[in-house]
């Protein structure tokens, strides 16, 4: 019976503090949900915040930007979903598939803005690319894997065995592995796949991998991005070069990266929160790729392994880590 | 918190009570440290989502994802009786197995519902609150398992399933198959976390074989939870309780989201998942002391 | 009827460890027979009794228990033959659950257990009956849980429970051994009442020799795996304590000086 009151009052407290925290604001409400806290999707996040600043939407002024991180977990996901929704924000932003997915899910009538989605239509956030139908639209991050093989086979002349760790359990990862693999027949090129289903195996799965493959293909992948220090490290060791879909690895030692600058990723999302914020229709906001795709090069890291960077590279480069 | 966020929060805590029930058939009825709930949970919204995504009725869909979960179950069981593996590890081993199974069920880690039909489309398209759909749907299920629970622990069947935890050489002096009630009890709680999989993913429009991580600790937290805070020899009881518990836990979660509250945020979660085990876990034990101390004075 | 044909049966066989629990040991209890099974340390008295509940593997020979073979039936299988009270009062019975469910699962020994609601008011009324022949009062107390009971209380709980289902064979593995003495005197009073009343085959092993020859209508004491005597009637009748000790250490005396003999 004790257990039983507590529980009551456990109820009345709840309540309470259900009715204290719907406080109205006259600002516009944006809440981000994001799938876990990494390198990127936090750049993302970043890029977006400072881009709706940009256009005069500044937190703590006239915006309210909320935002939680799932953790990874999608339960929570889903329970951060209701909580926003609830919450009733002008605009919905979900950071990778599964949080989108959740936000969409919960609501048919808040504006939702994906980003940071390898492939929405087969995440079902849309139907059509360039009409979308419900309260949903957003921003694509594919990666442009056949740019990336283009530039290993730049780097490396005689190329004909590419490396690459991946989590198979990562939906934009697989994708990205189907596309590569597409590239590498169109060129007759073997590809070497180790997996690695959390970031503690990304070391042992590069390890047994190294010394078979002349690079490491470091693709956009959330287990590898949390443990790119660990794939650069094997890769020093066998003496072959690390390229990556995300420029963030060049910093971690990675020879070349081509891909989005995610926190630019973020800062075109911007222009969809921006477009929602004034009232513009979902179906009149079709989804796109992201864009801007930078080529960030480690000349020190290509030093160390006896690679000499061919000039037009070096040259077209838009950043360039000494 | 919001009317909206409270109500899906009962929502979700009531779908992961089907998880704290097959838990407590685990731990508790069973004294069998199962981990396989790890993988038959994301298993059974994977074959939900993948039948209908496949045009099978989903009411048949949500009965061959609660089977696999079974399946699960009797492979930890399986692994465990007949091969005679350390539980915990025979379980750790189906969990880690499922992973690739799942991928392979899907063809991929994750799989969207959204616009395809679910248990809930009926219900929906009659012009009723998709969250009231929800929720009420929810809770008639989670009932029915209940009562479900409840009777069949209340049988001739259900006493040998209970006495195999505390006491199995007693049990098999009584002529009850010890093996058999560890792959009857296996079966049947991987079973309801296989169902749970499913109404998650159909509520939630996706599959995602990341939805396994932490599911034995989430459904171990709701067992402890609501059984220090509901204690009883009872049965029907204790069955409630975990349920109740599943939902306080929710409800703590949704605590740590509703912004600025207390300045927790989602990230706090594990160590609010931590305290409040731990608590609930002290509780008892300070219910002790003070009646030792009550009868000394 | 029980009946042993050449039971052998040896712990880490081939190992240094090897241990000959029992030696070739055949026995028959007719129907109705209260046998009582003595012995030192070690002798083989729980192994023989484990033999016939089938929790030891038997090495070789043969287990018949109503004329059928069950030599390589399990535990459960054989436990529709036959009831067990344990050494250990906790062993018998289910700590969590309450007298009455202890009580509905031992009705149903050897039986399927289905769907059927354990406890229906018919079968309280019958638990309620066999229970009150305890005189402790434990028939107001059916729904308590059974932890809460000492463990002569439990002991004897665990003996009623014994006759709850329709088998006639009743194993006694030592059950008094873990009670003090007047809750022993009290159990195997009551052991003597309930056999009586149900006309039951019984196999009790004690490790005292006054109750061994107090209770029951013959006796086998064993030594390393061995019966080394027998006795029913009359013989038995005359026997007390400090024969039986004598008997037993001109028995052991004699394998003294066997084994002298072999090694020299």
């Amino acid at each position: 019976m004790k257990g039983l009151k507590g529980i009551t009052l456990f109820c009345v407290v709840m309540l309470l503090l259900m009715s204290a925290a719907n406080t109205f604001a006259q600002t516009y409400k944006v809440a981000v949900s994001q799938i876990v806290e990494h390198p990127a999707l936090d750049a993302t996040r970043q890029g977006l915040l400072d881009g709706l600043k940009a256009k005069g939407f500044e937190d703590g002024k006239n915006l309210e930007f909320t935002y939680q991180t799932a953790q990874g977990n999608p339960a929570i996901a889903v329970q951060i979903a209701k909580q926003f929704v609830g919450e009733k924000p002008d605009v919905l932003v979900g950071i990778a598939t599964p949080t989108a997915q959740a936000l969409a899910a919960s609501t048919r009538t808040i504006p939702v803005i994906f980003t940071a989605v390898t492939d929405p239509l087969s995440a079902k956030l849309v139907k059509n690319l360039t009409h979308p139908e419900g309260n949903v639209t957003g921003l694509s991050d594919l990666s442009p894997v056949a740019q990336h093989f283009d530039l290993m086979q730049e780097l490396v002349p005689d190329l004909k065995v590419i490396g690459v760790v991946y989590n198979p359990g990562e939906a934009n990862a697989v994708s990205q592995i189907e596309l590569l693999k597409k590239s590498a027949k169109a060129k007759n090129i073997q590809i070497v796949e180790a997996t690695a289903l959390k970031s503690s195996d990304v070391q042992g799965a590069a390890r047994i991998i190294a010394s078979k493959v002349q690079v490491m293909y470091a693709l956009v992948d959330n287990t590898i991005a949390t443990a790119i220090d660990a794939l650069v490290g094997v890769a020093n060791q066998a003496k072959i070069p690390v390229v990556g879909g995300s420029t963030s690895f060049v910093a971690s030692g990675a020879v070349a990266a081509l891909g989005f600058d995610y926190y630019q990723v973020g800062v075109q999302t911007a222009d969809y929160v921006e477009a929602v914020l004034q009232g513009k229709k979902i179906s009149e906001i079709p989804v796109s790729f992201a864009k801007g795709s930078d080529l960030f090069l480690n000349l020190k890291a290509a030093e160390a392994l006896g690679i000499s960077l061919p000039d037009a590279m070096v040259k077209r480069a838009t950043n360039l880590k000494k | 918190m919001s009317l909206f966020a409270f109500l899906g929060t009962l929502e979700i805590g009531l779908i992961y009570g089907l998880v704290a029930l097959g838990v407590y058939l685990t731990f508790r009825i069973l004294d069998f440290p199962d981990l396989t709930v790890d993988g038959s949970f994301p298993m059974g919204g994977a074959v939900a989502a993948t039948a209908i995504v496949a045009g099978i009725n989903p009411w048949l869909a949500t009965i061959l994802a609660t089977l696999a979960g079974s399946c699960c179950g009797l492979i930890t069981a399986f692994l465990a009786v007949r091969c005679g593996i350390l539980h915990l590890l025979a379980s750790i081993l189906t969990m880690i197995a499922a992973f690739s199974i799942n991928i392979r069920i899907m063809g991929r880690p994750n799989m969207a519902l959204l616009g395809e039909p679910t248990i809930f489309t009926p219900f929906e398209s009659l012009g009723f609150n998709q969250l009231h759909v929800h929720l009420g749907i929810v809770f008639l299920l989670v009932l029915l398992s209940a009562v479900f629970i409840i009777r069949l622990l209340s049988s001739d069947f259900g006493l040998g399933l209970r006495a195999t935890g505390v006491n199995d050489r007693m049990v098999a002096a009584q002529g009850g198959n010890i093996g058999f009630y560890t792959y009857f009890g296996l079966a049947l709680s991987n079973g309801f976390v296989g169902f749970a999989g499913a109404l998650f993913a159909q509520s939630n429009s996706f599959a995602d074989v990341t939805s396994g991580v932490g599911t034995i600790v989430v459904g171990l937290a709701a067992v402890i939870l609501g059984q220090t805070l509901l204690s009883s020899s009872k049965i029907w009881v204790s069955v409630v309780a975990v349920i109740v518990g599943s939902i306080l836990y929710r409800l703590a979660v949704a605590f740590a989201l509703s912004s600025g509250m207390f300045g927790m945020q989602a990230s706090d979660l594990n160590l609010i998942t931590a305290v409040l085990v731990a608590i609930a876990l002290v509780i008892p034990k300070m219910k002790a002391k003070l009646r030792v101390k009550s009868l000394r004075f | 009827m029980i009946h042993l044909e050449n039971i052998r049966i040896t712990f880490n066989a081939g190992t240094i460890l090897e241990n000959k629990a029992l030696r070739n040991v055949s026995l028959t209890v007719s129907e109705g027979q209260f046998l009582t099974i003595i012995g030192s340390n070690g002798a083989g008295k729980s192994t023989l009794l484990s033999a016939v509940s089938g929790e030891t593997p038997i090495s070789e020979g043969s287990v018949e228990i109503d004329g059928v073979d069950v030599s390589n039936w399990p535990v459960h299988k054989r436990a529709r033959f036959a009831a067990r009270v344990f050494q250990n009062p906790l062993a018998g019975t289910c700590a969590t659950l309450s007298i009455e469910e202890n009580m509905a699962l031992a009705c149903k020994r050897g039986k399927s257990r289905g769907w059927h609601l354990a406890l229906s008011s018919k079968r309280r009324n019958f638990f309620q009956d066999r229970i009150a022949i305890l005189g402790l009062g434990l028939e107001d107390r059916l729904g308590d849980s059974i932890g809460l009971l000492s463990g002569g209380q439990r002991q004897a709980v665990s003996l009623v429970m014994a006759t709850l289902a329709d088998s006639h064979i009743l194993l006694l593995d030592e059950h008094t051994a873990a009670l003090d003495p007047r809750m022993a005197a009290f159990i195997l009073e009551l052991t003597n009442t309930v056999v009586k009343e149900f006309s039951l085959t019984v196999m009790m092993v004690t490790h005292s020799m006054k109750d061994a020859l107090a209770s029951g209508d013959r006796t086998i004491m064993l030594h390393q795996g061995k019966i080394i005597f027998d006795v029913a009637g009359e013989e038995r009748d005359c026997l007390d304590v400090p024969h039986l000790l004598e008997m037993f250490s001109r028995v052991r005396d004699e394998e003294l000086a066997d084994d002298s003999l072999l090694l020299g």
